[in-house]
């Protein structure tokens, strides 16, 4: 028995296969032998153009029994069907389908007679197993090839200090990160198929005893209501079952970092693994969790409150301080400090435009070095990042297109918005800095309130997975502000967020753990 | 769509606000208003801030006649480059003829122009208003420097809080008289506050020497940081300072009885040596002097028929059935009955 076999086209190994016999005898048996299995059958029209099909037959060496295996060269591991299944098939006693469950020592091998299935089978990498004596039934071995790139650091969601493992773009491997991260039967993990022709396998994560089951069945729901045909990536998912997409808030959150995913399960929150993105989806969310960063939960609650409130501060700063400028120079000089006065006037006398084009001629030399930088490779994305920052800036100030102030002021916007710990949110940001311009321009300072009330009315709407996006701010929660615009220490947590309407919201009994015993007693 | 169109709608049908781009306006930062030479209407002068590319500041005064506020501005439009706005006006200051014949117009176009804020600061002049504006103070602007030096003699020294609020309020509450401190240019460079302007309704009736302020405020307002001497022999006196200060009045059957508690730290002491008993002593000085001259004020504005303390609102304070027709009368007759009770906390690091 030759150690490699040579995948081919159909016919030729079945020479190749047929030559095997030396025996007179044996060809004379060939001859009788039905030819059914061999003929093409209807459902391999498609297939047989495509030149990684493969079906290729074989005689077992003591029954002499015929068996076809039938698999996509490209979906299957060569070394699994080379040292897993054919030798085995091959030299041992092989008579009937049933007996490959014994032969093959591979988990999942399955027998059924229903040849719809035959299609979907070999498209995920199974191997399809005929036996000329049992037509009516088909085996199918497991076979997969998995590419797996290996476990990188988190490159969205860095943190210095905690686990630096994040997801890769294998479902299997993903689950196995979180599982082992809760090791628990309640844990459940429902998969779905979605995607008519990307065929992705979908996995919604919850924790049995804990998560609320209005929340499982309307992300069960959705996720099979979802009709798209080619679903590439988590993101789809994301405004596929948004609850509403014209939004630009994210209304789930992503995160490359089982660990959150994990933290999230056990607070009672339902999780969306995708198979082939590396980002996961949680649900349901709210605006506060967009800027809590998990490094959060890693640092003293001290230093983690601090961080949080300079982050909603960055973002108050990065979306208002360009349309300010624009009102408070346009409309409102009695507002301005009589000493910034003739800073302001001196770098604003000699342009000639006003300040929403000067503002505008900035942030869009802003948006463009950063759209520049995220489409080139590293190295000289950052070169871009500097050069156009520095220079850009320096020169439209000394050619007299925008003042200093203002490039200090968009500079520190940009940088702020930053800050945010989803990249997802920081986009938004970014949008919502353009109508506050707008109206800043239209009406001054009124404009700015009038824009934030919109924004804020349209906050207020906005809800995630049918729970409010703006708890605990609105509804007002004040239990649950105990993790939000701050954090205060694990002891106080004890119990999971109101609004998830949790099975079993006490995560701990608050009184035993707060015995924390000295050594001397 | 129905929404979209109604959003447009309302974005552009709603009226033009007036842009005002500060490049491109001319803010008036003082005001200085004058009897004007004819005796008819008054003259007034703006002053403008230029600011020069080395952030230093240029003074540029214009001036126009008129009999409205509304006139001065008119005028001065016509000889500036970029539309003339008042929000960021600061001071405005009076002249001496024009306070004796009433400011009340021109206060109160202060008050209905929305762009001026309540802390502008209002002044009397000793000589024109308008050549004081002309001067030349400091680095940072006309405006500027008198506004600091006003400012920071109502919170370090002895000019009582003051700004176009309490003005105002003290000009239309009945039973309070207005008062103003009071500018001298000494030189082109100099200027000084030379006294408190008392004004009867909306004219000027007596000026307040600078001596008399440190007792003046002590009534009107309170210390949070003040200065004063004592002496205590022909040839020791004692610098007081960081003085605290609150008053208390009441009147009670035509009698006014006003408590003043001062605590304050002394910090230069020109006699031998400076023991208890001598604190002691410049305490009691201090609350005798306090006394003395606090009655003698008080006697004088009894004189004049004003009242910038506020007897008159503190009586309908704290009286039920006031009548301000009998007040009038009432004040004439009042009495005052001063308690001054000074405490001095320390006396320096060396003993």
């Amino acid at each position: 028995m030759p150690a490699i076999h040579k995948f081919s086209k159909t016919g030729n190994n079945k020479r190749n296969a047929e030559n095997d016999g030396d025996f007179p005898m044996k060809r004379w048996l060939k001859n009788k032998r039905i030819k059914e299995d061999i003929q093409h059958k209807e459902w391999e029209q498609s297939f047989i153009k495509s030149k990684d099909f493969k079906k290729i037959f074989y005689y077992n060496q003591k029954t002499n029994v015929r068996f076809g295996l039938t698999f996509m060269a490209t979906l299957v591991d060569e070394n699994i069907i080379q040292e897993g299944i054919l030798p085995n098939l091959l030299d041992e006693e092989f008579r009937e389908i049933e007996d490959i469950k014994q032969l093959v020592p591979i988990a999942d091998v399955q027998i059924c007679d229903d040849p719809s299935l035959i299609e979907q089978k070999i498209m995920n990498g199974y191997v399809m197993l005929t036996i000329e004596t049992e037509l009516k039934h088909f085996g199918f071995i497991a076979a997969q090839k998995e590419i797996v790139r290996a476990i990188s650091q988190p490159e969205v969601e860095f943190s210095v200090i905690g686990p630096k493992e994040a997801f890769v773009e294998s479902l299997g491997q993903n689950l196995n990160l979180i599982r082992k991260r809760l090791p628990v039967k309640e844990l459940i993990i429902e998969e779905f198929t979605l995607g008519s022709l990307s065929k992705t396998g979908v996995a919604m994560l919850y924790m049995e005893n804990i998560t609320n089951e209005d929340n499982v069945n309307t992300v069960r729901q959705r996720l099979t209501n979802v009709k798209f045909d080619a679903i590439t990536d988590s993101s789809y998912i994301v405004q596929l079952i948004s609850d509403n997409s014209n939004s630009p808030f994210p209304q789930l959150l992503d995160t490359e970092r089982p660990d959150r995913v994990a933290g999230i399960l056990a607070e009672g929150k339902v999780a969306i693994v995708v198979d082939g993105s590396p980002h996961v989806l949680i649900t349901p969310t709210t605006l506060v969790e967009f800027f809590s960063s998990f490094e959060d939960y890693f640092l003293n609650y001290l230093l983690s409150s601090f961080f949080r409130l300079i982050r909603v501060f960055a973002v108050a700063f990065s979306i208002l301080i360009t349309p300010i400028y624009v009102a408070a120079l346009s409309y409102h000089y009695e507002l301005i400090p009589k000493d910034l006065m003739s800073t302001l006037i001196t770098s604003r006398r000699e342009i000639p435009l006003p300040p929403i084009l000067e503002a505008l001629f900035l942030e869009l030399t802003i948006e463009l070095l950063r759209e520049a930088g995220a489409r080139l490779p590293t190295k000289v994305g950052q070169t871009i990042g500097i050069v156009g920052g520095i220079v850009i800036g320096t020169a439209s100030v000394e050619a007299g297109l925008t003042s200093n102030v203002l490039l200090i002021i968009v500079a520190l916007a940009a940088l702020a918005s930053f800050t945010t710990p989803v990249y997802r949110m920081g986009n938004t940001i970014r949008l919502l800095r353009f109508p506050f311009l707008f109206f800043a321009e239209l009406w001054g300072l009124l404009g700015i309130v009038f824009c934030f009330c919109l924004l804020l009315t349209h906050l207020v709407r906005l809800t995630s997975l049918g729970r409010p996006f703006l708890e605990p701010l609105y509804p007002p929660r004040v239990v649950d502000m105990k993790d939000a615009l701050i954090r205060l220490p694990f002891e106080k947590q004890s119990k999971r967020p109101l609004f998830l309407r949790t099975k079993n919201p006490i995560r701990f009994s608050k009184k035993k753990a707060q015995e924390k015993k000295d050594i001397d007693e | 769509m129905k929404r979209l169109v109604l959003l447009l709608v309302a974005i552009l049908l709603t009226g033009c606000v007036e842009k005002e781009i500060i490049d491109d306006i001319n803010i008036e930062v003082a005001v200085g208003y004058d009897k004007s030479e004819d005796g008819k209407g008054y003259r007034g002068t703006v002053l403008f801030q230029q600011f020069q590319p080395d952030q230093s500041v240029e003074n540029v005064t214009f001036t126009g006649g008129g009999k409205l506020r509304q006139d001065l501005l008119l005028e001065v439009t016509k000889q500036s480059s970029e539309p003339v706005v008042t929000g960021g006006l600061k001071l405005a200051i009076f002249g001496p003829e024009l306070v004796k014949e009433g400011i009340y117009d021109l206060v109160d176009s202060f008050q209905r122009d929305p762009s001026i804020g309540a802390r502008l600061f209002l002044a009397t002049s000793e000589g024109k208003s308008g050549d004081l504006l002309k001067g030349e103070y400091g680095s940072r602007g006309n405006s500027k420097y008198i506004y600091n030096l006003i400012n920071h003699n109502i919170e370090k020294r002895d000019i009582p809080k003051t700004n176009l609020h309490l003005a105002a309020r003290d000009f239309y509450q009945k039973g309070k008289d207005l008062f103003l401190p009071r500018l001298k240019q000494t030189g082109q460079d100099k200027v000084e506050i030379v006294g408190i302007s008392l004004f009867q309704e909306d004219k000027e009736v007596d000026i307040l020497p600078v001596e008399k302020m440190f007792f003046f405020k002590l009534l009107v307002d309170k210390y949070s940081e003040g200065n004063f001497d004592v002496k205590t022999s022909e040839d020791a006196r004692a610098a007081i300072q960081s003085i605290r200060s609150k008053h208390q009045i009441k009147v009670l059957n035509r009698r006014a009885k006003i408590n003043i508690e001062i605590y304050g730290i002394i910090r230069e002491y020109t006699g031998k040596v400076l023991t208890p008993e001598i604190i002691k002593e410049v305490e009691k000085k201090l609350e005798d002097q306090v006394e003395r001259e606090s009655v003698k004020l008080l006697k004088r504005f009894q004189e004049l028929g004003i009242d910038p303390v506020g007897f008159g609102q503190m009586t309908k304070q704290q009286h039920r059935n006031f009548d301000f027709k009998k007040w009038e009368d009432e004040y004439k007759q009042l009495t005052f009955d001063v308690k001054c009770d000074v405490v001095i906390g320390e006396t320096g690091v060396i003993e």
